[in-house]
């Protein structure tokens, strides 16, 4: 009896040993978080159907001259429409600029001669107005829709744990970069970093996110710093007032609105 | 051991000194013989102070091999009006053939100028200005030119600004299309104005002027605003050739200044670094030049008054020579060269050198002061300050001679020519100097016949004997210590602010005339008037890296023999557009004319515009509407400049159309005008008839499709750009200040990616500046290992050895604290006094110690009388020297003054306050017999002495 009821003690032993370690595995499995996992991550907490910001961009030439705009900028379906204001200063006060389709299509109003121009459809990964952001990157919608890849390693930026991704764009990611590194914090899936390489495998520039903060559930960084690593040109983008999820109207980006 | 060697040569020397003087003579007399043989060369080059693998050194030898020249000056015009400007620069052009320079060992003159650039070479842009145009760029010119009309013209010249620059938002953000636009628009402006500025006289001048403008630009080097009109001169030799640039130079600046004369309402100035290197050896040489005698004069009237002594100065002067002649024969052997850093080696023994005689020179006053044995003074004198002075030498040397550890040519050459120099020039100070007391003494005695003490001693200073007797109390000397603790932590936390300035610009002379307009160019013209360099093996190679170096921002502007020769293939591509180019001007100009022909006469067929008495109203009409459209466009671009921050072009737009304010648009004025004007209609006819054949001309000629290649080139053209070897230089001016270190930085890795290795003069200097950085911190931290080192090998205790290094630590930091704390910034001319510090610093407390060791701690207020008295003194000449530069208009120089009089204040100060005070609680006050003996005698003395004096 004793001999019989050991085989089946040892195999059931054997089968949740098995199954532990299954699960176990899955488990772990599971806690190693895809690229794209971590990217869509990402997406849910920046996800904002609309947004109007007021922020200020400091654009430092390689030269060491600084120039500082003021403006108001609305966003709505995860960037697809963007719409652009000058605020200031004066020199370029109500300057608009219009971007649709995800920035295939651009716009730009000039108010004192009250008239709008369709920028070439070419300029989309040219600088935005003399900063280091290009339309691209003013257009980018959700990281995970435009970039794919894996996890590379862990690694500590600005002190945050964060994942390190090696992305190559999607099929409707942007086309004027080759790859981008993307740093993003372990603990709540914030960009803090991005590395753009061009097609030839070398780096371009570099992007740096900080000052999270929550604006009605959505994650905002108030900080943008974009550096380019051929001249060593700068801009700095700093959020003054940020609003999430409020009530746009669609007539705001038409090339008509522009000049009221 | 010590004690013995100082006897036995007291002993020589005052029984033998014309023998030691002999010895010195012949030494001497080796010396120069060593000196002629061997010959020692001036090389003053940056180049010669980097290692020789360095591939920026390499590659500017190769370029100075391959092309003779690496350097240019600019001359700057400035004022009066654009006419004046060129006339002057079309005077100063022949004249330049003139300029020469004299060869320094030969005497004779060589033509100083290689080549000058004071208008653009038309000759070759109007035969083949279309081949050299990219083929997009040729599409918008064929349809910019398909019609030549003025309504024509001036439609397609607003859609191409559309399409060009605002349409198309990278166009302002690249430099060579903000070149473009400013061009353009100059040129439509010039054409322009045809309509209504040009009488029936000046008609055609003015069409040609605005032919070549719309075709080929402004043939003179402008700036955006005329303001400035700049001219390249390419010298023959290279500036490491100092002499002869600095005569080179002399030259060019009386020809131009001799033109000037006629010109007095321009400014004229010149800038590169032939210019800079003259102007900056003219006001350092006034700088030093006033000092120099006035510290010469300090200095004296010092040893007189503290030694009452006409000989000591003298003597201390005839021993340095001595020290410093004995090094030659040195530096002849092991280099052959003094480098721009060893050249000063003369000025730094002296520096140091003359602290030796001063610590001998006291101690034999106070000896000779109450001893009429001539000898006997000798032996006390080495038996007091030979160990200090030793030992303070050796240390010195040490930290100089651990610089050959940096693996830098520049240090180790500075590193053994400054420790031998003050090894021999120490063996010079106990033997010559001694020598010279003995004979002095001797000669006193026949002539004067004076046999006694001369009762003469050292200038007492008796807050030093106070301060030494206060130390020794305890409560004192804690409490100095705290006071000098807190004050050090202050300044230390200060001297962690302390910054280096990168931009070797910031330590000349602020107003400078090189300095000031090589900042106006750059603001003006956006382009650095010090140029990078590189040397490729092919024509494409350059072609691909002037492609490459234009899309950077850091670049103004990139000159290659690509610019000039297009590669086949893109001939290729570009010979049908400029053929439909060629075919459409065709239709502008009369065809068919068989003048002379028996039958019939002459046959032509005129285009319309050549017939047309006057336009019709539509085109009237289209033109004045254009000119709104041109200015909403001149208007929108310059808004685009701004936000790009392309000032020059934002600029040039708002003159011309006003900004937003529109009353002061010289397009809408130019509007009004026409709009005015009642015989538009027949001006315009004119105005057409005037230019339309001439453009229509210019495009045929531009539209010449022989083959471009080397064979065809210019032979002006390809010597600029192509070396014998048949290699291509490729130059790049930066559009930042390449100066500042941190720009310089980045266009450094800009470049780093080149096939070639990019280098320049200020590549060159920012290469040495790296080095020098990294590799000084290693040496600094050697030396004051050595120096440690050395201390305990002196006093084999290691309590010694520690104190001994607080006054140069804590001096350090006070010295970097107060002169941060004074805003001054750390430079390449005055970290250059760090090392002297080393060297000063430690002196000071040498002494000391050795004094303290001699006599015993509880004999601080004697040691501090006399070794203090002299260390005083030292500190008070070297004070003088170099606090008479710190008033210098050479910033760089006067900020090094500044820094080595703080830090010469600064180690005394430690050395007679913090080393006391820390000695006095440290060390045992025990007395051995020699201090007791010691003791009464100096005590004995001391009060003889004093009497003395005060009779």
């Amino acid at each position: 009896m004793i001999r019989q009821s050991t085989v089946p003690i040892k195999k059931l032993a054997l089968f949740f040993g098995i199954a532990l370690l299954l699960v176990c595995g899955g488990v772990v499995a599971k806690n190693q978080l895809t690229a794209a996992e971590i990217l869509k991550k990402g997406d849910d907490a920046a996800k904002a159907n609309t947004t109007k910001i007021y922020l200020t961009q400091t654009v430092i030439a390689p030269s060491g001259d600084t120039r500082t705009f003021k403006m108001v900028s609305y966003a709505m379906g995860d960037n697809e429409k963007g719409l652009t204001e000058y605020l200031a200063p004066s020199q370029v006060k109500g300057m608009k600029i219009l971007t649709l389709n995800s920035g295939d299509d651009i716009w730009s109003y000039f108010p004192s001669t009250n008239r709008v121009r369709k920028i070439a459809s070419s300029a989309r990964n040219m600088k935005v107005q003399g900063s280091d952001f290009s339309y691209d990157d003013m257009a980018m919608g959700r990281m995970s829709e435009s970039w794919a890849g894996t996890v590379a390693g862990d690694e500590k930026v600005n002190d945050i744990l964060c994942y390190r991704l090696a992305l190559t764009p999607t099929a409707r990611g942007p086309k004027s970069y080759g790859r981008i590194t993307a740093w993003v914090s372990k603990s709540n899936f914030t960009t803090v970093r991005v590395l753009y390489f061009d097609k030839f495998g070398e780096q371009r520039k570099q992007l740096d996110m900080s000052d999270y903060r929550d604006i009605d559930g959505v994650k905002m960084p108030f900080l943008y710093t974009m550096t380019s690593l051929v001249d060593g040109g700068k801009t700095i983008m700093k959020v003054a007032h940020a609003e999430v999820n409020i009530k746009l109207s669609d007539t705001l980006f038409t090339e008509s609105e522009l000049k009221k | 051991m010590r004690e013995k060697l100082f006897a036995r040569l007291a002993q020589l020397i005052s029984t033998r000194p014309w023998w030691v003087l002999g010895a010195c003579v012949l030494l001497l007399a080796v010396s120069i013989g060593i000196v002629e043989v061997r010959g020692l060369k001036m090389e003053t080059r940056i180049l010669d102070l980097l290692p020789k693998e360095d591939p920026a050194a390499l590659a500017y030898e190769d370029i100075l091999k391959q092309y003779d020249s690496a350097s240019q000056i600019i001359i700057g015009v400035e004022g009066g009006s654009r006419t004046d400007k060129i006339g002057f620069i079309d005077k100063v052009a022949p004249l330049l053939r003139h300029v020469v320079y004299t060869d320094r060992e030969t005497g004779k003159t060589h033509r100083y100028v290689k080549h000058s650039v004071t208008k653009l070479d038309t000759d070759y842009m109007t035969a083949h200005g279309l081949m050299l145009t990219t083929r997009p760029n040729l599409e918008k010119i064929e349809t910019l030119f398909s019609g030549l009309e003025m309504a024509d013209l001036l439609s397609a010249y607003n859609d191409f600004l559309e399409m060009e620059y605002i349409e198309d938002t990278s166009a302002v953000t690249e430099r060579e299309k903000e070149d473009g636009a400013i061009s353009n628009l100059k040129g439509i402006m010039l054409w322009l104005d045809g309509v209504t500025q040009a009488t029936e006289g000046e008609r055609a001048t003015h069409a040609s002027r605005a032919v070549d403008a719309m075709t080929i630009g402004d043939q003179y080097l402008f700036s955006q605003d005329d303001g400035m009109l700049i001219a390249m001169v390419v010298p023959t030799i290279s500036i490491d050739k100092m002499e002869e640039t600095l005569s080179g130079v002399e030259s060019l600046r009386a020809e131009v200044q001799k033109v000037q004369r006629d010109y007095p309402q321009l400014s004229v100035r010149m800038t590169g670094m032939p210019v800079l290197s003259l102007e900056e050896m003219e006001v350092t040489e006034k700088d030093m030049g006033a000092g120099t005698l006035v510290s010469l004069a300090l200095i004296l009237a010092l040893f007189v008054l503290a030694f009452r002594m006409w000989t000591a100065p003298l003597l201390a002067i005839v021993n340095l020579l001595v020290g410093i002649a004995w090094t030659l024969p040195v530096i002849a052997l092991a280099f052959g060269r003094l480098n721009l850093m060893t050249a000063m080696f003369a000025i730094i023994l002296i520096g140091l050198g003359i602290d030796f005689a001063i610590h001998l020179n006291a101690a034999y006053a106070t000896a000779r002061a109450q001893n009429s044995d001539v000898g006997e003074c000798i032996r006390q004198m080495f038996s007091q300050a030979g160990n200090g002075v030793v030992t303070g030498a050796m240390t010195t040397a040490v930290a100089f001679a651990v610089l050959i550890f940096t693996g830098l040519d520049a240090f180790i050459e500075l590193g053994v020519v400054l420790a031998s120099g003050i090894v021999l020039t120490l063996i010079a100070s106990m033997t010559v100097l001694p020598a010279m007391y003995v004979v002095t003494e001797r000669a006193r005695r026949r002539l004067f016949k004076k046999t006694g003490a001369t009762g003469a001693a050292v200038l007492p200073i008796p807050l030093l004997e106070k301060s030494g007797a206060l130390m020794l109390r305890p409560f004192l000397a804690i409490t100095v210590i705290a006071v000098t603790v807190a004050a050090t932590v202050f300044l230390g936390m200060t001297a962690k602010r302390a910054t280096f300035e990168s931009n070797m610009l910031e330590i000349e002379p602020a107003d400078m005339p090189s300095v000031l307009l090589h900042r106006e160019v750059l603001d003006k013209f956006e382009i650095n008037p010090d140029f990078a360099m590189m040397s490729v093996a092919t024509v494409d190679e350059a072609r691909q890296i002037t492609l490459r170096m234009k899309k950077n921002r850091l670049v103004g502007r990139v000159d290659s023999v690509s610019e000039y020769l297009p590669s086949s293939a893109q001939q290729k591509r570009r010979a049908p557009v400029i053929k439909a180019i060629a075919r459409n001007a065709e239709h502008y100009l009369p065809t068919g004319v068989t003048s002379g022909l028996p039958i019939g006469g002459a046959i032509a067929s005129f285009p319309r515009y050549m017939l047309a008495e006057e336009t019709g109203r539509e085109a009237q009409q289209r033109i004045i509407e254009e000119l709104n459209r041109l200015n909403m466009n001149v208007v929108e671009i310059g808004q685009m400049g701004f936000i790009s921050m392309k000032n020059r072009l934002a600029a040039l737009c708002t003159t011309l159309s006003g900004g937003r304010d529109q009353r002061f648009s010289k397009i809408l004025a130019l509007k009004k005008a026409i709009e005015k004007d009642e015989k538009l209609g027949r001006k315009i006819a004119l105005w057409q008839r005037a230019y339309i054949p001439r453009l229509a001309e210019r495009l045929q000629d531009m539209a010449s499709l022989t083959p471009l290649s080397m064979e065809t080139l210019p032979g002006h053209i390809r010597d600029r750009y192509v070396s014998d070897a048949g290699r291509n230089l490729v130059t790049i001016y930066a559009a930042v200040d390449l100066w500042d270190g941190n720009r310089m930085a980045l266009f450094n890795q800009a470049t780093g990616h080149l096939s070639g290795h990019v280098t320049g003069t200020v590549v060159l200097m920012d290469r040495l500046m790296t080095l020098v950085g990294s590799r000084g911190k290693v040496a600094t931290l050697l030396a004051l290992g050595a120096v440690f080192i050395i201390l305990l090998i002196d006093f084999r205790h290691i309590g010694y050895a520690l104190v001994g290094m607080l006054p140069l630590l804590f001096g350090f930091v006070w010295m970097v604290g107060i002169f941060t704390l004074m805003g001054h910034k750390f430079d390449a001319a005055n970290v250059m006094g760090i090392p002297l510090i080393l060297g000063i610093g430690i002196d000071d407390a040498v002494h000391l110690l050795h004094g303290i060791r001699r006599e015993g701690i509880a004999r601080l207020p004697l040691i501090l009388k006399h070794t203090g008295r002299a260390l005083v003194l030292t500190s008070l000449t070297t004070a003088i020297a170099f606090g008479s530069i710190a008033g210098a208009s050479h910033r760089g120089l006067a900020g090094m003054g500044l820094l080595l009089t703080l830090g010469v204040a600064s180690c005394l100060l430690m050395s007679i306050l913090l080393l006391p005070a820390v000695a006095a609680l440290v060390f045992p006050r025990h007395k051995n017999k020699d201090a007791l003996d010691a003791e009464r005698s100096i005590t004995a003395q001391t009060a003889q002495t004093e009497s003395e004096v005060n009779k």
